[in-house]
């Protein structure tokens, strides 16, 4: 059976001469890849993650499942208010007088409403934290209970729960699909999804994002794939298995997407139409023309008509310019997307209750599945380290890390919490994941040696990888996550970093107030960007230093046989 | 309709009116005429067949009804729910762990009996050993190699 020649450094001949390190950066950087010479190859990526570049893939993991959870508590949230009929964010509460509405929602809308104030309850700045918002405690427990639940014996229970929480998300989708074509303004959403704008494409921003999106979607740098493949069987076809991961992630965005924008196309034509509908009333009302006598598609002509016959009364009317690009245009991206732009498409659509439960749970599931994902990064090493002694049993271990991920995330529930939650999303995710992932190829295709991990995969999968896979390990991969990286940077510092917060007292109400962030806070965000990071060159300190010591007792011991 | 005068009548159906008082013989004051449609406005919608949508009294806004507001709301019910059967669900995957470990830590003492009497057994068989049956954890094939075998303790 072939192996990767060992090494040890342990047992080196005391009297032959030291190999020694060209500089101190090799060293270092071995300690990312962390492969020499311990036996067996399908547990390497496993002990490089227990040294150095582990505890950092660790301490990201860990921060990422604090504010991950969060997401879910608040799509549980929605979940639990989608049982009723009406739903609650389809229309607005009355004021005190019962005369109309509460005036933040006039102002807004009702989705908006329910969800900055009936759910985050936000304040206005982040420096006001508020009290923590109880309902949301709530969830925020109850989500980290089914956690618990589920990774309670590692992938015993992890691997019964994922059929469902695999599978469901994609059932979902297909019966959103469905719906979302037969729904009418379905075609010109998607229309304008699959319609290449030029003019777009030649901004390099957007394909910064492209890029960053699609490194982020896989979860790479995470360490999570590498904690579920080390329990593969060594002789697994990890090529093949790459592949058709990376494969399936692509095509369920395609596919997610087509459900996205026909649902959207639906709502910006829902819009489109109440916009003219208000049009019309106000004319019908000035002019005194009877019910329905102006329809949708004669509002033109008949604008047209009454603006040349009496300009003064139509110039004071508050008629808006509708036009269906700009609500196609208001598509948003991540919470906003799923909470306020779906949540009101669902309101139009007959039996919206059910659509909503369908929506909710099918986020709740691919959330959770992630929060697998995160939790096995996290307590594996843990287990395999032996940070805890043998007797502790693993739902013990797996029970203090999940109690202690939702005290800290209790700072979440606060009203403040959802800017801070931003900032989590931003900073400490995506450039310590790009830099992880960076140190991680650079170390197996450099330092590890291609020669050597090639016969590693040729052991593993029976075949050599092929001159493509060398090409992009060495050369693409490294590269383009350079340029990714300098990019993000150039990007962060060409403006202050600044935030965009919910205050109705704000003069342009509803849109949001950007806000710069106070010096405290981009203290943390500096923090939280380089904690993980701190673990590779600290833990490669602390072996030098280790190492040092052995050296100098080695030759202490030497000193003594001599003189002695 | 008698005491119901109608003027301003428009292409719309949109009419003003006053109501007089035939007793007093004048118009009531608009003030009490708001406040009583106010109070009745459900009435006049239902006679007419209409809602507040399609039936519009200027300077009158309609009261909205108050929203259905269930003593207890929905969501900590359907929540309750889950959490209940999370928290049995947890409380039975704890006890059925601690019941594997324990029937664990009872069989190496079983084995460890079944271990002596082979040995004696060798002895009474005057050296000829016993053939190991390797009895900890089922049967396992010592030809291959096991997993913690390949495995470099770290």
């Amino acid at each position: 059976m072939a192996h990767a020649p060992e090494q040890d450094p342990a047992t080196s001949d005391l009297g032959e001469e030291r190999p020694k390190w060209d500089n101190k950066a090799q060293y270092f950087l071995s300690c990312i890849g962390f492969a020499v010479g311990l036996g067996n190859i399908w547990r390497f990526p496993y002990l490089c993650q227990t040294y150095g570049g582990g505890l950092s893939s660790v301490t990201l993991s860990l921060l990422i499942s604090l504010y991950y959870n969060a997401i879910v508590a608040w799509v549980l949230w929605y979940l639990l208010n989608s049982f009723q009929h009406p739903l609650p964010w389809s229309s607005c509460p009355p004021d005190l007088n019962r005369t109309g509405f509460v005036e933040e929602c006039q102002g807004s809308s009702a989705v908006s409403y329910f969800w900055y104030r009936q759910t985050l309850n936000i304040t206005a700045d982040i420096n006001d934290s508020g009290s923590i918002q109880w309902w949301l405690l709530l969830c925020l427990a109850a989500s980290w209970a089914v956690v618990y639940m589920c990774v309670i014996r590692g992938i015993e229970t992890t691997g019964k729960v994922i059929y469902f929480t695999a599978l469901f998300p994609y059932l979902v989708l297909t019966i959103f699909v469905i719906r979302g074509l037969t729904l009418p303004g379905a075609t010109k959403g998607l229309i304008y999804l699959f319609t290449p704008n030029m003019h777009i494409l030649q901004n390099p921003q957007v394909w910064l994002d492209a890029a960053t999106q699609i490194f982020f979607s896989l979860s790479l740098a995470f360490g999570g794939h590498i904690a579920f493949a080390s329990y593969n069987s060594p002789r697994n076809d990890c090529q093949k298995d790459a592949v058709v991961i990376a494969l399936v992630n692509s095509m369920t965005s395609l596919y997610a997407s087509i459900a996205v924008f026909s649902v959207l196309g639906f709502k910006a034509t829902n819009d489109y139409g109440h916009c003219l509908d208000r049009n019309i009333l106000s004319l019908i009302n000035e002019f005194d023309f009877p019910e329905q006598s102006i329809s949708r598609d004669d509002y033109l002509a008949v604008l047209m008509h009454l603006n040349a016959t009496w300009p003064k009364r139509v110039a004071q009317l508050p008629l808006k310019f509708c036009r269906l690009e700009d609500f196609l245009d208001k598509s948003a991206s991540g919470p906003g997307l799923a909470f306020i732009l779906f949540t009101e498409a669902v309101l139009h659509m007959p039996g919206a209750p059910a659509w909503a439960v369908l929506f909710f749970g099918m986020l709740f599931t691919l959330g959770l599945s992630t929060m697998f994902g995160s939790m096995e990064a996290v307590i594996t090493p843990m287990l395999d380290v032996g940070v805890l002694p043998r007797w502790v049993p693993k739902e013990a271990l797996t029970g203090l890390v999940c109690l202690a991920c939702f005290l800290f995330a209790t700072c979440f529930t606060l009203q403040s919490g959802n800017y801070w939650l931003e900032i989590f999303d931003n900073v400490a995710a995506s450039l310590n994941l790009l830099i992880l992932a960076f140190l991680e190829v650079v170390g197996v295709a450099y330092v590890y040696g291609m020669k050597r991990f090639c016969d590693d995969i040729a052991w593993m999968t029976g075949r050599r990888p092929s001159p493509y896979w060398r090409l992009t390990w060495r050369v693409v991969s490294p590269l383009l996550l350079l340029t990714i990286f300098v990019a993000y940077i150039t990007l962060l510092s060409q403006k202050p970093l600044s935030y965009r917060a919910w205050n109705p007292k704000y003069e342009l109400f509803p849109t949001r107030q950007e806000k710069l962030y106070p010096g405290w806070v981009l203290a943390a965000c500096a923090l939280l960007s380089l904690l993980p990071l701190l673990w590779v060159p600290g833990v490669a300190l602390a072996q030098l230093l280790t190492r040092q010591r052995r050296t100098w007792r080695d030759r202490d011991a030497r000193l003594d046989t001599d003189t002695s | 309709i008698s005491h119901v005068l109608l003027c301003n009548v428009t292409q719309r159906v949109s009419f003003w009116f006053v109501v007089t008082d035939p007793s007093k013989n004048h118009t009531l004051p608009a003030v009490e005429v708001q406040t009583a449609i106010r109070m009745n406005k459900n009435r006049i919608n239902g006679a007419f067949f209409l809602n507040d949508q399609t039936l519009e009294f200027l300077k009158i806004p309609s009261t909205l009804a108050p929203p259905m507001d269930p003593s207890v709301p929905i969501w900590i019910i359907i929540f309750g729910v889950i959490f209940c059967i999370v928290i049995v669900a947890i409380t039975l995957l704890i006890l059925s762990g601690i019941r594997q470990r324990r029937r664990k830590n009872k069989e190496p003492s079983e084995v460890d009996d079944a271990e002596d009497k082979c040995e004696n057994m060798n002895t009474i068989e005057n050296g000829i050993p016993c053939d190991p049956l390797d009895m900890k954890g089922g049967h396992m094939n010592d030809a291959f190699m096991t997993e913690d075998e390949r495995l470099t303790p770290l």
